[in-house]
């Protein structure tokens, strides 16, 4: 489905949810249709953590976005863009994953301990932009520091 | 109160208290009944996802409500997500804007949209220690 597809079935199944009765096979079909629209592409976990980066819910274009970023397997802050330090955050765990490296062995590699690793792809402590240059190092890429960035 | 899966069993039951049609589950949707002394009070059905629980429905009878027993249904489905192997607690839902997601609100959800909201693993623990701190059995 391309972006207004989605769109157009959001809006249809959002009416559903909120005309029909919550007893209706319609309205458990609408619940069931939304919830796996999002989840069968994205992880549960990413969307968590982009809602609480966020700090708000989604708009229905965002979950389309999102949607469309995960079918092609696309970085999602591609699609949404998050406050910088989230962004930051996202970016390192995203490479990770993409290259199939662990927790243990990147922070081995760039000189923290996993922990450490964790709190920061969790948005739970900051990256500095030293520590941020050797995960893209580690990883030959490049990450663009967007303009208002706080990373210290 | 009791827990009992009955997904296979429920035509064993009378279900004259109970507003919602429950007899057609969908495939594998897991339906959990909550008794007390030995009468159904409540009923809640779900979906075990790669990694989350995803409720379907939830109700409690009228002369029940207001005493925790959907807070215990819905507990119940967490510690299950707790059980599975990539789950981690998480349970989403999908929830009409009509007051009844501020239930979920309180019990700590977070909302994707202002239909869908979630519990995270933090969330699903803190409802499961307080709806059943004592654990929960769910009797086949």
């Amino acid at each position: 489905m391309n972006k207004n597809e989605i769109l157009k079935k959001l809006t249809s199944l959002n009416q559903i949810i909120a005309n029909d009765p919550v007893d209706s096979k319609s309205y458990q079909d609408a619940s069931q249709e939304i919830s796996e629209m999002l989840f069968d592409h994205v992880n549960i976990r990413d969307v968590d953590f982009i809602v609480k980066s966020l700090g708000r819910e989604l708009t229905n274009e965002e979950v389309a976005d999102l949607i469309i970023a995960g079918q092609n397997n696309q970085p999602l802050n591609k699609a949404i863009s998050l406050p910088t330090e989230a962004d930051a955050a996202y970016t390192i765990r995203w490479q990770r994953q993409q290259h199939h490296i662990t927790q243990k062995q990147l922070a081995k590699e760039i000189g923290v301990t996993q922990g450490q690793l964790a709190k920061i792809e969790n948005g739970q402590q900051n990256a500095s932009l030293n520590l941020l240059q050797r995960v893209m190092n580690a990883f030959n890429e490049s990450y663009t520091i967007k303009p208002t960035t706080s990373i210290y | 109160m009791i827990f009992r899966n009955l997904t296979f069993t429920l035509s064993n039951y009378r279900l004259c208290d109970f507003k919602f049609d429950w007899s057609h589950l969908s495939d594998k949707e897991i339906l959990i009944g909550l008794f007390s002394n030995e009468r159904l009070v409540g009923l809640v059905s779900f979906f075990r996802k790669e990694n989350y629980n995803n409720i379907s429905n939830i109700e409690v009878i009228r002369e029940s409500r207001h005493k925790g027993v959907g807070g215990k249904l819905l507990a119940i489905v967490m510690l299950d997500s707790f059980h599975q192997a990539s789950s981690d607690g998480y349970v989403d839902l999908i929830s009409k804007t009509n007051g009844v997601e501020k239930f979920y609100m309180h019990l700590g959800a977070t909302k994707i949209t202002h239909q869908h909201l979630f519990f995270d693993s933090i969330a699903s623990q803190h409802v499961i220690d307080k709806y059943l701190s004592e654990g929960g059995i769910v009797h086949e």
